[in-house]
Order: C-alpha cells, then sequence, then structure tokens
C-alpha cells in the first residue's frame, strides 16, 4: 500500500488525479450497477400504472392499427403476407431501437444526482437505459411470436440470424445514445429533438412499406439508413424466410461503426466533464 | 496519529466548464474582431479553486470550513474523482467513499428494500454484499414496517436514515462527509456519531465538511479553511476555526451595520464603542480585564416602560451575555448609556455585539441591530468551551497501586482505595468522565 503510493508520488503529471483503490471501476462494478439501474428502471417505470408492461407492446401495437389504416389509403403491398404481421414484424425492433435512443440520451442527466456524488463508469447510464429497453423488447416479442403462430407464418433455420440482428440494434441505439448522451447533457435541444427524430427515421424506414416499394432513383440514398438494412433483415428471417440482404446489412455494419468511431471517443472526452455541468 | 498520507493534494487548480471552451469563444470572439464586428469579450469563469495543496494521514479526521462559495464542495468532487482537476494532482492511498447524499439514485416508487440494493450498488457493494447486510441495514435505518413501503411515503428524516445505513456499511480507506446528519432526531444523530467514532478508530480517515463549527470542534484533529477557492489555514482545529472567524466577520463588512435590522420605535444607534477604564476606544478586550460599552440611543420621542438589551454571540451563534436595563421612560433626544463588566471571561475569539429596545409591559418589539460591534477577546488558547473561569488544575498527588502479597491476587480495586484518596479520586473521575462525553 505505502509502496504503491511512494512511488505515484514521486511521478510529476501536471495534472492528474491517482486512486490506488480498486472498488470504484472495474467491470463487476460496471455489471453490478447496470442490473441495480435496470432493475429500478424497469420496476419504478410500471408500479404506478394499470397496464404496467403491457406499455411495452401496446406502443408497437397502436403504430400497427394506425399503418393498417394508413394502408387502405395509400395502397400498400405488404407481399402476400397479412399486413399487420407485416408491419408488426418491423415495429417490434423498430420500437426497441427508438425506445432505446430515447432513453439514452436524457439517461446522463437523469442521474446527475449519482455521477455528481459518486465516481462510476458513465457509460452505465446508456448501456442500462438499452437494457431496459431490451426487456421491453423481449415482452413485445412474445406478442411477435403469438401473432405469427395465429397467422401460421412458416418459419425455419433463418430464425438464427435474430441474435445478430438484435445485437446490431443494440449496438447502432447505443452508438447512437452515447453520442446524443454526450452532446445533449450539455445542450438540451438534443432530447428535445429525439421524439421529432424519431419520427422522421421511422418513416425513413422500410416499418410501414417494404424497401422494395421505394423508388429506384432514392434507392442508394435510403440504404445509407442502417436501420434500413437491419428492419428488412428481421423481416427477411421472420417472415419471408430468407436470410437477410447481406449488401445491406453491411451498410448498416460501415454506419454503426461510423456513428461509434465518432460518438464513442466524444462521450469519452466529454465524460468526465459531465459533473461540473449537472 | 501521524501515520502515512492517505490524501495528498497538490497544487489543484480547477475552473468550471470544458477545457477547450475559452479557446472556441475566443477565437470566434477573434474572429468577429477581425470582419470588424467586435462584440463583448467571452466571460471566463473565475477560478474555483486556486494552488490547493494540503494532506491527511491515516487515523486523522480533518474538516474544511469556509463560507458558501469556498470551494469545499468543488473540493470534494476533485477528492471524489467525480470532476477533473484543471491542473494540479490528487493522490488517494486506498478505496474512498463519499459520504455525500447518501440517497442519491433513488426511485421514489421503490420500497425502501429495493433501494437499499440500488444504493448498494451505486456505492459499491455487491448484491450478495448487500443481502448479508441487509439485516444490520434494515435495524440501523430503523424504520420498522416502513421499510417494505414505497420511499415517497417517506419523511425526509426517513430518507436520510436509508442512505446512511447503507452507506455506513461501506468499508472505504477514506470517507468524504458532507452534513450528511443534518436530518434526523437525537437518538439517530447519536446513533451515527457512534459508528463514526468506530470508523475512525479503524485507522481510516475522513474529511467532513461542515458549517456547524460545535461539529467540527468535535470531530476533527486539523482544519483546512477555504475562502474565494484558496486554502487560508491548514492546522490544528481551534486556531483554525477562529481563522474562519475572522474571514466570516470580515464578510459582513467589519461588523458594523450589516447585520439583522428594524426599529419601530423611532430609536437610532448614534455611537457605540467598546473603551477600556480610561476611556480610550479599543476592540480588543483582554480576558479577565473590566470593559465598558458606551453607547447612545437617539429617540424621536419618548417611550414607555421598556427594556434595553445588550447582546453577545460568539460566531457560532450562541448568546454567551444577555444583559439588560428596565426603564420607566426613555426621553426624546440622545441618551447616553454605559454598561460595565467587570471582567470579560470568555474564550479567545470575535465576538458580535447587538442592541435591542422593547416596550409595554409585555415586552414588545421595538427595535433591533444585531452585530453592530464585534468584540474581540485575547488570551491563553483554549480548545472548546464558551466561559473561562480562573482556574487552577494541577496533579494533586501520585500514590502506586498497592499489590497485597498475601493474598496473591490482583491488585485491589480502585474503588477500595478511594474513600481515603476521595478528592483526587473523584476529580479525576469527573476529568475522564467529562473528557469521554466530549471526545
Amino acid at each position: 500500500m505505502s509502496d504503491s503510493s511512494g512511488v505515484s508520488f514521486g511521478q510529476t503529471r501536471r495534472r492528474g488525479y491517482c486512486q490506488t483503490g480498486t472498488r470504484g471501476n472495474g467491470p463487476r462494478r460496471f455489471a453490478e450497477l447496470a442490473r441495480a439501474l435496470v432493475a429500478r428502471e424497469f420496476k419504478g417505470m410500471y408500479r404506478r400504472s394499470i397496464l404496467g408492461p403491457a406499455w411495452a407492446f401496446l406502443q408497437p401495437l397502436a403504430y400497427m392499427v394506425v399503418f393498417t389504416f394508413l394502408r387502405g389509403v395509400l395502397d400498400i403491398p405488404s407481399e402476400g403476407v397479412p399486413y399487420a404481421l407485416f408491419t408488426f414484424s418491423a415495429l417490434v425492433p423498430w420500437t426497441f431501437f427508438s425506445n432505446a435512443i430515447s432513453r439514452c440520451a436524457p439517461s446522463v442527466a437523469a442521474n446527475g444526482s449519482i455521477l455528481k456524488k459518486i465516481s462510476v463508469p458513465r457509460e452505465v447510464f446508456p448501456v442500462a437505459a438499452v437494457i431496459t429497453s431490451m426487456i421491453d423488447l423481449l415482452i413485445a416479442s412474445v406478442i411477435l411470436a403469438g401473432m405469427m403462430l395465429w397467422f401460421q407464418t412458416p418459419v425455419g433455420w433463418t430464425l438464427l440470424w435474430i441474435p445478430l440482428l438484435v445485437l446490431m440494434t443494440v449496438f447502432l441505439a447505443l452508438g447512437m445514445g452515447l453520442g446524443l448522451a454526450a452532446v445533449g447533457t450539455y445542450k438540451h435541444d438534443v432530447i428535445y429533438g429525439i421524439p421529432f427524430l424519431m419520427q422522421f427515421w421511422l418513416l425513413a424506414s422500410p416499418v410501414m412499406y417494404p424497401a422494395s416499394e421505394v423508388p429506384e432513383q432514392w434507392r442508394s440514398f435510403f440504404d445509407l439508413n442502417p436501420m434500413a438494412g437491419i428492419i428488412e433483415g428481421f423481416r427477411n428471417v421472420l417472415i419471408r424466410g430468407t436470410a437477410p440482404d447481406t449488401e445491406m446489412l453491411l451498410v448498416s455494419l460501415t454506419v454503426t461503426l461510423l456513428v461509434w468511431g465518432l460518438a464513442w471517443p466524444l462521450f469519452r472526452s466529454v465524460s468526465q466533464y459531465f459533473a461540473d455541468v449537472l | 496519529m501521524a501515520g502515512e498520507s492517505i490524501i495528498r493534494v497538490e497544487g489543484v487548480w480547477k475552473r468550471y466548464g470544458l477545457p477547450l471552451m475559452p479557446i472556441v469563444r475566443e477565437g470566434w470572439h477573434r474572429l468577429r474582431g477581425a470582419f470588424g464586428f467586435p462584440g463583448e469579450a467571452p466571460p471566463i469563469l473565475p477560478w474555483a479553486l486556486r494552488e490547493v495543496s494540503f494532506e491527511v494521514r491515516a487515523g486523522e479526521t480533518l474538516g474544511l470550513i469556509g463560507r458558501n462559495g469556498a470551494g469545499k464542495s468543488t473540493l470534494l468532487k476533485i477528492l471524489a474523482g467525480v470532476s477533473p482537476p484543471s491542473a494540479g494532482q490528487v493522490w488517494i492511498d486506498g478505496t474512498l467513499f463519499p459520504m455525500i447524499e447518501l440517497n442519491a439514485g433513488i426511485h421514489m416508487e421503490l420500497t425502501g428494500r429495493e433501494n437499499v440494493y440500488l444504493l448498494g450498488a451505486v456505492m459499491g457493494l455487491s448484491r450478495e454484499e448487500v443481502t448479508q447486510r441487509m439485516g444490520d441495514i434494515e435495524g440501523f435505518c430503523e424504520l420498522g414496517e416502513w421499510f417494505d413501503r414505497p420511499v415517497r411515503m417517506y419523511s425526509s428524516g426517513m430518507q436520510v436514515r436509508l442512505g446512511f445505513g447503507v452507506g455506513l456499511f461501506v468499508n472505504a480507506d477514506v470517507l468524504l462527509m458532507d452534513e450528511v446528519m443534518g436530518v434526523g432526531d437525537v437518538n439517530f444523530y447519536n446513533k451515527c456519531l457512534m459508528h463514526l467514532e468506530d470508523v475512525r478508530s479503524r485507522g481510516r480517515c475522513i474529511l467532513f465538511v461542515s458549517h456547524n463549527l460545535f461539529r467540527v470542534r468535535r470531530l476533527c484533529d486539523r482544519v483546512v479553511v477555504l475562502d474565494r477557492g484558496e486554502v487560508k489555514y491548514v492546522g490544528r482545529t481551534e486556531e483554525g476555526i477562529q481563522v474562519y472567524e475572522e474571514i466570516l466577520r470580515a464578510a459582513v463588512g467589519g461588523g458594523r451595520g450589516a447585520g439583522r435590522f428594524y426599529d419601530l420605535v423611532g430609536a437610532t444607534l448614534v455611537s457605540a464603542s467598546l473603551r477600556d477604564m480610561q476611556g480610550g476606544v479599543i476592540e480588543t478586550v483582554v480576558q479577565g480585564e473590566p470593559v465598558d460599552l458606551d453607547f447612545t440611543f437617539r429617540l424621536a420621542e419618548k417611550i414607555e416602560i421598556l427594556s434595553v438589551h445588550v447582546m453577545v454571540e460568539s460566531v457560532e451563534g450562541v448568546l454567551v451575555i444577555w444583559d439588560l436595563v428596565d426603564l420607566e421612560r426613555l426621553l426624546a433626544g440622545d441618551n447616553h448609556f454605559l454598561l460595565r463588566w467587570s471582567e470579560i471571561r470568555l474564550k479567545p475569539g470575535v465576538y458580535a455585539v447587538s442592541f435591542d429596545i422593547s416596550t409595554g409591559p409585555f415586552r414588545k418589539k421595538g427595535f433591533h441591530h444585531h452585530g453592530v460591534l464585534s468584540m474581540r477577546v485575547a488570551g491563553p488558547k483554549a480548545d472548546g468551551g464558551v466561559y473561562q473561569p480562573h482556574s487552577d488544575f494541577r496533579l494533586l498527588e501520585h500514590r502506586p497501586l498497592v499489590v497485597d502479597p498475601a493474598a496473591g491476587g490482583p491488585p485491589p480495586a480502585v474503588s477500595a482505595d478511594r474513600p481515603d484518596g476521595g478528592e483526587t479520586g473523584t476529580a479525576s473521575c469527573a476529568v475522564g468522565g467529562g473528557a469521554c462525553a466530549a471526545s
């Protein structure tokens, strides 16, 4: 104990903070804290509601009803699949993605009291937000599975793609969430703008319509949307019984990596000053 | 006591805001200037801490005192590793636990028990550790059946108990404390103090921030006095408190005219001064010497049945002298008073003198002026107390313990020795008891 401190006392850095105790960080602490935060969010969110966790699937269900109505007006093809299932299979991953981002962005500001008090790994708040959304995804998936049984959708080995697709959604959402949390903690405009952004993004993604319906001249632009590849992928493996379009998935992957390349260093560098502005 | 350093702070500076922002703002300002649109110079936040250095050793409790905005919280944040210093270094040997806002992150809809798990995770306990200690925590919080009810139904004191109950079970080498015991009843407060003594005796170190000088005196071995981000004093508690008292006095404008004031009877305090026996105006009174307080009230109209009060308060706000004179009437014009204290036996320090007039048989509020004068008492240093009577304090005699060789047993109990050596025995006992209660 005294030895290690003696060594570090001798160093001459211009500025720094050094604590020899290791209880502060590490993967175990991260996991414990994330678990507790998820438990708090999940229990706390539904404790005073009548419908409780049903809200996890009520949101995509409501969109499904609206889209089914819109379809009658706009005449959107659904490739021979019942339209309700066609759009719901996309709405479930979409809702997860959208909720994860909406929870991530304000997560740091919402946990300011913890951040200002004790040294914790800052990433734990966005991560906990995404995990909380994953519980909702799980609940909604049960409804989706029930629907697939009801419509007797043939399924096959392609379902094995699902973990990868979910993982890609998680990473994209977390990457976006980190970036938005980093900026949003300083300038709240970012947080206020998210509902609008997500509405826009929903319409720009193949949730209501199949990607094949997008006019050819816009297609290359459309494919830049990382959620396009992921959602089409979900629909492929769930209701079309085919593997995802690898080219579109690669685009999604590239965009995800780009997002991380920007958001992660940004979050790291500004996160140390979070306590100063909260 | 004087163990190795546990905390070492060297030349820490801190300014809030992102480090690059001033450069960005400055650049934007110059750019505007270059294109002929000079705006106002970008504001730069002042330094919150300047060149702060001190050490805390093992087993020590260090107090951190200073006025609001002196930089205490900033320093705690830096020590907790929550906020990075702008320059300078901080070393902490071992683990650190900030006992600040212990219910941070609490969720109002969850029960006390559920929140204990959350608080435990925030404070760095694993779920198993919390489960193991749940019984102790539950017992300590004294919440009874409320422990399984939502926290939103708790009173603020109950919430504090919940946080404190978890915080006490975190093992850390360094504790940072910031007035956490503000809420809670006397029993709970005493319980907390007991636990703190326990923590202190385990050879850890505590950094204690408080505005309550009484608590600082009681708990701290040494203090750091901060003012406007700078360290004004590091060292013994009592001297530090005196430095702090002077900062406080200086801040209220030399003690004159800045205090609380009201006047409902048309009275003006024209002059007030402390004078020695020769009539010269003084500010410092030597302990044990007489002093005159000379003051004049100018009245716009006559007042019937009144009393004039003079109050002397210590910096902690303890009223140490309250003198009054009852009068049948006071006429319009200047009324010159003299109050003689034949012997000032207060602990050295700075005291505030206030004046008050109440009227009528029910002593209605009339005039009040707080902190008109400051009276400095000079004399031998004292670590505590307020009043210092003439005293003669010494060891009277010493007797070795008598071992009875015939009995061969342990030496006779002290009580057997007491009747003949009665006075020495009871005196030392009383002193011992007093020290126990005071530590």
